[in-house]
């Protein structure tokens, strides 16, 4: 048994199993790059270069406050507009041996939700999130602390609570 | 599996890595979960400083709510009827999906229109491990705290990490 901050400073952000990175090329459109940010459910997208190499990142944030107003109705500004305009640069990396305090801290001090992955090559690995570790507490979590009613004065309208 | 020290991949079960040498024996045993006992876990929202909800109401154009989140440095904000009671939220994902993708206007397309209804909401008394949880499954970023049929705040994934990594921005002392 681990305290959470044990967990947090001991275990790693390769522990927490494939973590799925959208990726575009940078002479991707913004057209396109929305239609990754919409299916692929991580808020962000890894902008890359060679198969690899991470060099941007485009978040559903960035849409918001970057996007230049036309590009929210024109589609044809959409489409002509290449990623690389319109990302951040470089992405906020993260290796994927560092702890997940690590991981939390640099999310933290630089304002973002989601870190690239890299191996010690600086290759991309993954995209992390702030779900993706909170979802893996809450997996290791005691099965008795979730399936306590959560407030004392609940009630269920059946007998099997259904 | 993975060596933690070269990044070999390693046969399962193997002791030390077949590159580097390390001792990777215990390493794939996994772990053995959080301590029921952690005092993280039944700390109560009430002990945890809340961020201030942006609020505004159903009539707002997305546009206005875009400022506003741009403005304050928020993902999202709460969406309360003329008698103050929560009727939704809109957040950046909301936004992308439902205004940006589909090339509405954000000053012609209300908050009204786009919002997720009746947002999942959590009590103060509420302990730390059940929103950790709700929000876990649910995969929400924003949480209404509420206290009784009153918003008074909004939990944060970023709030939940930084309490949990013992910033004291984060936590009320006990």
């Amino acid at each position: 048994m681990e305290s959470i901050s044990d967990i947090l400073r001991q275990h790693r952000v390769l522990d927490l199993g494939p973590l799925p990175a959208p990726r575009l090329a940078g002479n991707a459109t913004v057209q396109q790059a929305l239609q990754f940010l919409v299916r692929g459910r991580r808020g962000a997208i890894v902008i890359v270069e060679e198969p690899l190499r991470p060099t941007g990142i485009y978040t559903e944030r960035d849409v918001l406050c970057r996007l230049p107003e036309g590009l929210f109705t024109s589609r044809d500004r959409r489409a002509k507009t290449p990623l690389s305009e319109v990302m951040s640069r470089p992405p906020v990396t993260i290796r994927r041996q560092a702890s997940l305090l690590v991981a939390i801290e640099t999310m933290s001090s630089r304002g973002f939700r989601q870190l690239v992955v890299t191996d010690r090559n600086g290759d991309l690995k993954g995209l992390l999130t702030t779900n993706d570790i909170v979802q893996y507490l809450t997996d290791q979590f005691p099965e008795e602390t979730v399936n306590l009613p959560p407030r004392l004065h609940q009630r269920f309208h059946s007998p099997e609570g259904a | 599996m993975l060596c933690p020290g070269c990044e070999h991949e390693n046969i399962a079960g193997e002791d030390l890595c077949s590159n580097c040498g390390l001792d990777l024996a215990g390493l794939d045993v996994g772990s053995w979960g959080v301590d029921p006992n952690d005092p993280m876990l039944s700390r109560t929202l009430d002990r945890i400083v809340l961020k201030e909800p942006l609020t505004v109401s159903p009539g707002t154009t997305v546009a206005e709510a875009i400022a506003l989140m741009k403005a304050r440095h928020e993902g999202c904000v709460f969406v309360t009827d003329e008698a103050g009671r929560l009727a939704g939220l809109l957040t950046e994902r909301h936004v992308v999906v439902n205004v940006v993708a589909p090339r509405k206007d954000p000053a012609e397309t209300t908050v009204g229109d786009v919002m997720s209804r009746d947002p999942v909401t959590l009590e103060r008394s509420d302990p730390l491990a059940w929103a950790l949880h709700r929000m876990g499954v649910d995969g929400m970023r924003h949480v209404a705290v509420m206290e009784g049929t009153r918003l008074v705040g909004f939990l944060s994934l970023r709030t939940v990490l930084d309490v949990l990594r013992g910033s004291p921005a984060g936590s009320i002392d006990p």
